[in-house]
């Protein structure tokens, strides 16, 4: 065989190793971009409410890595001033053990919370809706207020 | 002969790329470790700036300055009940007060919540450091410690002469408290 064969043989052996041993390497692994948390409003995107039917839907979006806790939806009415706060129905979310906390749910998908019109007297305007969430990686965002017209 | 020849010839070229080859991924691990290394040791654009002497009230509603503690180093924590994470590390940060305190650390809780509920939890852990706490005015005071996402935990490192000397967003644990003493803090005394 020519040396430059055995040469290049060689060459090529030696970079499929190292590119094999490399492959493992955790330093490869992206770091701090790809763990870049989001500002609230990407993390979970509130997407007002409306009316369907005798209900009230909210809805959020809530990006794949972050989740809403169920526990910390609130809802208020803003006008017409004077009405009690509606009571929510959430939909079952996923079971999550905190050592603080103890047992909560919370929602890594899109979340509808509804609540019932009034069947008489008038209907809510204008509410004030609570939420909180967190990120995977281990960071939580500060409660958030949206107050929202009912379309 | 020719057959032996080749043999040689072979297990040569195997031995001198498995050499090779080795050598290569050594070179490219340590220049990743070297990358990691650098990453946490290049200054973010706060790093090296005078901390501004932000002022809160504490739980008794007394407001307290950053500027009390100057002499000391301060590593001051935002969190919060609702954070779970913020929660998780109160331990650490306890047993950092205990640990560090004799090379001049000093732990300081800024809390973004209702002091009432704050006042329990501390209660509940048995937190050894001072705590600050308010809502709307913790969060400007987080800004203004570079925290413009508004999440938490966040932490910063204050130097004795009030020069911010590293930030961390996300929860810390009892290695990174470590890594921040065996950096920036002088040594323990020798008895």
């Amino acid at each position: 065989m020519a040396p430059y064969r055995i040469l290049a043989s060689a060459l090529a052996l030696a970079l499929l190793g190292a590119t094999a041993a490399h492959a493992d390497n955790p330093f490869l692994k992206p770091k701090v971009e790809e763990g870049k948390p989001l500002p609230v409003d990407q993390a979970f995107v509130f997407e007002g409410a409306k009316r369907s039917g005798k209900n009230v839907q909210i809805s959020w979006r809530v990006t794949p890595g972050y989740y809403l806790y169920k526990h910390m939806f609130k809802v208020t009415v803003d006008a017409p001033a004077g009405l009690a706060a509606p009571a929510l129905t959430l939909p079952e979310g996923e079971k999550k053990h905190d050592e603080d906390f103890g047992d909560v749910e919370v929602y890594h998908q899109p979340v509808i919370a509804s609540f019932a019109l009034p069947a008489k007297g008038p209907a809510p305007k204008t509410i004030r809706v609570k939420y909180q969430g967190c990120a995977d990686i281990g960071l939580c965002y500060p409660p958030q207020t949206r107050i929202v017209a009912i379309k | 002969m020719s057959f032996f020849k080749t043999s040689a010839r072979y297990g040569a070229v195997a031995l001198f790329a498995g050499a090779l080859g080795f050598a290569a991924s050594r070179y490219l691990h340590r220049a990743d470790h070297g990358a990691a290394n650098a990453a946490e040791e290049i200054p973010g654009p706060l790093e090296g700036q005078k901390a501004p002497d932000i002022t809160l009230p504490d739980l008794d509603h007394k407001p307290r300055s950053l500027s009390e503690w100057r002499g000391k180093w301060l590593l001051v924590n935002f969190w919060a009940t609702w954070c779970a994470p913020c929660m998780a590390e109160i331990p650490v940060l306890i047993a950092a007060q205990t640990q560090y305190a004799p090379q001049g650390l000093q732990v300081l809780g800024i809390a973004m919540d209702d002091p009432e509920e704050v006042k329990k939890s501390i209660i509940e852990k048995g937190v050894n450091y001072p705590t600050l706490a308010s809502d709307e005015a913790v969060q400007t005071a987080m800004e203004q410690l570079g925290n413009t996402l508004g999440a938490i935990p966040y932490s910063v490192l204050i130097s004795p002469d009030g020069v911010i000397k590293t930030v961390e967003m996300g929860g810390i644990d009892a290695a990174k408290v470590k890594m921040w003493v065996r950096l920036f803090l002088p040594p323990p005394a020798q008895k």
